[in-house]
Parts: structure tokens; sequence; C-alpha cells
């Protein structure tokens, strides 16, 4: 079995040092980016076969920009993309997703929230809105919150390289 | 105590005086059949009736047009209603001033009623119209009392000797005027001052607590960004120290280890806390609808597995019933789970080895409630009472378990109260404690 390749995306640095470090002792070949732009640029050279993104970086959505993006682009199209972060989201059903769209723009009401959507048959989606203020609806392989433990990073990696 | 209508809600002060009036006239009917009887007064009860009646006609009036006027026009303009106060007094003068002329006039001790009326005005309605009102009730009756010593009208005497008294001396007539026109005035003045400054005190209570929920609003919000920032900055610590800690990259010798160790549990512990914080402040500041509904059984599953390990490692027996007849509850699933979590946990933490905790569930059609008993340490009753505030630890463990942060009881309490419902705490030193959540079923 070749070796795996992983591409960490995070803009804090000393963070992404750790992982590596942890992902490195583990067999896998990791590279590191510190921007949604750079990460773009590093999967094409790199080719990885599993993404690590944090999300709030050059801007506070560059993690799903960029998942957004690497989903569109034909190599990547079902390449497994963790987001590995510690923004606040807030969990929601898909239902409630749905009314807090149609409360948009209402008194009082505040949409900077990234809603994690949280499905019975346990995949994750987020609503969020990017920097130019548009909403997505975005479709996630897999949500962990930071801090993470190494052995629930490492067997969610596991899961997807299998 | 009268239950008076704040001065904001002026549409309930206009039905509070109609269903005063209700009483007047039961209060009338019953004074008349009263005198009748007992007193053995001569009356015109058919009078008296027939106005007791137009009373309560002109109520039901009063209730339906106002109805209809909140209705059509949503309480929006509120001279109108002050308006219709200005006529409900106005009338009750007359009806009073009637009932008086056929029971006696000046003899009537009834006669104190146009006070009510006064101090009611003077409690509704604005300086201006409270003293014109009471000028039109002293005038009303003034003229019902020289009328009927005139002669112009005639006098339905109750009592003789006042009569007497009344055509021999007219000045008795006239001071009682004077000094019912004096006591009035008296009344409608040290009334409307107390109103007036009561009236005060409510805005300056109601700035106040405006002020201090905006305070409290902001220091959330403040406590929310600071933990935030923190949080970035601990996962990165932790996530290096763990690198060493479980020697990921290179091997760490004994000598250092152990200073690891204490650094990465330390780390562990600064984790929960900051966890904690922003939880509490998120489910304060967060106030939509977030709850899904979610299977029950899978929740208590979470919590015993997480559990489980620590009780066998503590020796404590640690046991389950569930009465399951709902099996989904419509909430916030995660907090839920906290909620339950933090309570077994705390139960296991301050029990003693070979002690037993119980987690006791039932949720049917009405609620979703669980008990946690423990045959732990206890809280003393002097801690009692505090067990759910912020930073609160109980004294009798502050010292000998240092790794609790005070929060716990706080996040589960405030989770509890976003999903209306209630939490009870019962406790009996050295034997052990009983914490009772019941959760409705809404929406």
């Amino acid at each position: 079995m070749s070796t795996k390749k992983i591409l960490l995306v995070d803009d804090d640095f000393d963070f992404i040092t750790s992982i590596a470090a942890l992902l490195t002792s583990k067999g896998y070949e990791i590279k590191t980016a510190g921007s949604g732009v750079e990460g773009y640029e590093m999967a094409q050279k790199f080719m990885p076969d599993l993404f690590i993104l944090d999300v709030n970086m050059e801007t506070d959505s560059a993690g799903f920009d960029l998942n957004k993006s690497l989903r569109t682009n034909g190599h990547f199209k079902t390449t497994p993309i963790i987001m590995l972060t510690g923004i606040d989201t807030y969990t929601a059903s898909d239902q409630i997703v749905e009314m807090y769209n149609e409360m948009e723009g209402t008194e009082g009401f505040e949409s900077d929230k990234v809603i994690k959507v949280q499905n019975a048959n346990g995949s994750v989606a987020v609503d969020y809105v990017n920097n130019s203020g548009q909403k997505y609806f975005l479709l996630l392989d897999s949500f962990i919150s930071k801090p993470v433990e190494s052995e629930i990073l490492l067997k969610e990696i596991k899961k997807f390289l299998q | 105590m009268i239950n008076l209508p704040d001065s904001e809600n002026f549409h309930k002060k206009v039905f509070w005086l109609c269903r005063l009036r209700w009483f007047a006239v039961a209060g009338i009917l019953f004074s008349t059949i009263f005198s009748k009887l007992v007193l053995n007064v001569q009356l015109n009860f058919i009078a008296l009736f027939f106005i007791a009646g137009l009373l309560a006609l002109s109520n039901l009036t009063h209730i339906l047009f106002l109805r209809y006027y909140l209705n059509k026009r949503e309480g929006k303009s509120l001279i109108k209603l002050s308006y219709d106060i200005n006529i409900q007094i106005l009338s009750d003068f007359i009806f009073l001033t009637l009932l008086l002329h056929f029971s006696g006039g000046i003899e009537n001790p009834f006669i104190i009623f146009y006070i009510f009326h006064m101090i009611i005005s003077s409690i509704l309605l604005p300086k201006k119209w409270t003293y014109i009102l009471t000028t039109i009730g002293i005038l009303l009756f003034a003229s019902l009392a020289v009328s009927e010593f005139l002669g112009v009208i005639p006098h339905y005497s109750i009592n003789k000797y006042i009569s007497l008294l009344i055509q021999n001396d007219p000045t008795y007539l006239f001071s009682s005027l004077l000094i019912f026109a004096f006591t009035s005035y008296l009344v409608v003045y040290i009334t409307f001052s107390l109103s007036e400054k009561l009236k005060i005190v409510e805005q300056k209570l109601k700035a106040a607590n405006n002020d201090l929920l905006e305070k409290d609003h902001i220091k959330d919000e403040y406590v929310k960004r600071l933990t935030h920032d923190i949080k970035g900055h601990i996962a990165a610590i932790k996530s290096n120290l763990e690198v060493v800690y479980k020697q990921y990259a290179a091997p760490v010798d004994d000598k250092n280890y152990k200073f690891v160790e204490k650094a990465y549990f330390r780390t562990e512990k600064i984790n929960e806390f900051i966890y904690s914080l922003l939880s509490l402040t998120n489910m304060r500041l967060n106030n939509k609808f977030d709850k899904v509904k979610f299977e029950i059984i899978e929740t208590l599953n979470n919590v015993v597995n997480s559990n489980k390990l620590y009780a066998d490692s503590k020796n404590i027996s640690f046991t389950t019933d569930f009465v399951i007849t709902n099996s989904y509850y419509k909430g916030i699933q995660s907090s839920i789970e906290d909620v339950i979590n933090n309570l077994v946990q705390n139960a296991l933490k301050y029990t003693p080895a070979g002690g037993k905790v119980h987690l006791y569930v039932v949720s049917d059609d009405k609620k979703f409630s669980f008990t946690v008993t423990d045959s732990g340490y206890g809280i003393p009753k002097a801690d009692l009472a505090f067990i759910f505030d912020e930073f609160y630890r109980a004294s009798n463990v502050k010292n000998s378990i240092k790794d609790g942060t005070g929060l716990g009881l706080s996040l589960v309490k405030a989770i509890i109260e976003r999903h209306l419902g209630s939490i009870h705490a019962e406790s009996a030193l050295g034997k052990g404690s009983k914490f009772i959540v019941n959760l409705p079923h809404y929406q």
C-alpha cells in the first residue's frame, strides 16, 4: 500500500505542526498550507488523498470556500475532506435551516452564525455566509471541533482512507 | 391588596374599572336588601333596583364597546381610551347621585363613595382631568343636597332626625358640603402626589432593570469573545503537548514525562472549563429555535457508555432504570446530553469508592424527566441554595476535590431553563444527593 497523502490547511502554524507531527508518526505523508488560497494551489501539486481544513483563515469562511472549490474541481470531487475547526457553530435540523432562510432579513435576526446541520442519517452540512455576503449550503464529509484528541482524529482519517 | 394595573397598559385600566363596577352593582343590591330586611329602613326599592339595573346595563355596554374598539384599533389610540375613563367616571357620579337621591340624599352615609371615584381618577387620569372630575362630583352632590333642601326636587328621607336637623339648621348642610368639598380636593391631591411618586419609582426601576439586562448581555458577549479567543490557543497548546505526551515525534525520558503529563492534564481541565463557559454563555445569548426531535435512548446510551469506565475504576455501582413510553424528545440534543452527563459525572465524582449512583429516567406523553441519586458526600444545607450559581462550589468538597470548574451546574440550569424545565436538588450530608430534572414536552 502506498503512503497516503494528507494536506493540512490552517492558519495556526503551531497547531498544524503538531498535527503534522502526529500524522507523520502514523505513516502519512503530510503537507501544510496556511491559507485557503495557498491550500488550493498546494492541492494541485500535491494531489492529496485527504484534506484537513480549518475554516476561519484569511476570511471567516475561507475553509468552507476552499471545500466548495475543491468539490467543483474534477480531481477532488470525491476526495474526503475533514473540517477541523474552532468556529462557533450551532446545531440544527434541516427544517430549522429552512425556517431560518425564511426569516432572513426580518428584524432582529442575525445571520452571521454558521448553522451546522446534523441530519438523522449522520451526515453533516453547514449553512454559512461567505465574505461577500452570499449564503451557501454545503454538505460535508466530516466536521470536528477543536481541540481534538489525537485518537479521534486518527479514527476519522482511517474511516476515509481504508 | 388591590391589584392596580401598571401605568403602561391603559386598556387594562379601563377593564379594571369595569370589573370594579360589577362589585358596585352587587353592593347596591346587597345594601338595599340589607337595609330593608335588617335595618328596616324605608327606601324607594323600585327606583334603586332600576338604577342598579341601569348601571349593570351601562357597564355591559362599556365592556362590549371597549372589546370592539380594541379589536378594531388594536389599542393604538390611548387618548380616546382616557376619554372613555372620563365618561365612565362621569356616568358613575351621575348614577351615584341618582342612587343617593332615592336613598336619603345627604342623610345617606354612602355619600363618601364619591371619594372612591376621585381616588380612582387620580390614579388613572392626568391631573387636569382629575380636578375637573372632582369638581363635577362635588357640584353634583352639592346641587342634589341644595335642591332637596330648597324643595326643587323631592327629598326621600331615611332618617327623620338628620332630616329635621338640616331643615332647621341650614348651616349644618352648608358646612357639611364645605367639608366634603375640602376633603375631596385634599384626597385627590394626596393620592395624586402618591401615584405620581410611584410612577416615577416604577419608571426608574424599569430603566434600572433594562440597564442591568443590557449589561448582562454585554458581559455575556464579552465572556464569549474572550473564551473563544482563548480556545484557539488552548487547542494549539493541547495538540502540541499531546505530541510530546504520547511521544508521537520522539520518546520522552522518564524524568520529563511526569511533567509533561501534568501539563497535559491541566490543559484538559482548562479545555473543559472553556467548553462549559462557552456553552453557558451561548445558552444565554442564543434564543433561537435550535431544537430537534431526537431519540432519548441514544442520548442515554451515550451517557452510560461514557461514564461506565469511570464508575468501574472507582468501584461505584452505577445502575440505571429507564421507563420510556415516549421515545422522542424535542430539544438541543447535545445540550441535553451535557445535562445528564454533568449530573452523572458529578454524582460519580462526589461519591466515595464503593458507593452507588443511580440514573432513573421517565419519558411519557407529558414529560421527560430524570433523577440522579448518589450515596456520596452530600451537600451542606447552607450551600444547597447556591449550587447553581456560577463558580460556586460546595464548602465540603471545595478543598478536597479540586478539579471542579464551578460551572457545571450553572450550565445544567441554563440548559434546563432554555427547555422550559425545572431542576431540583435534595441532599443529606454524608448520605448522598438527588437531582431531579423535569422537562416538558412542548410544541
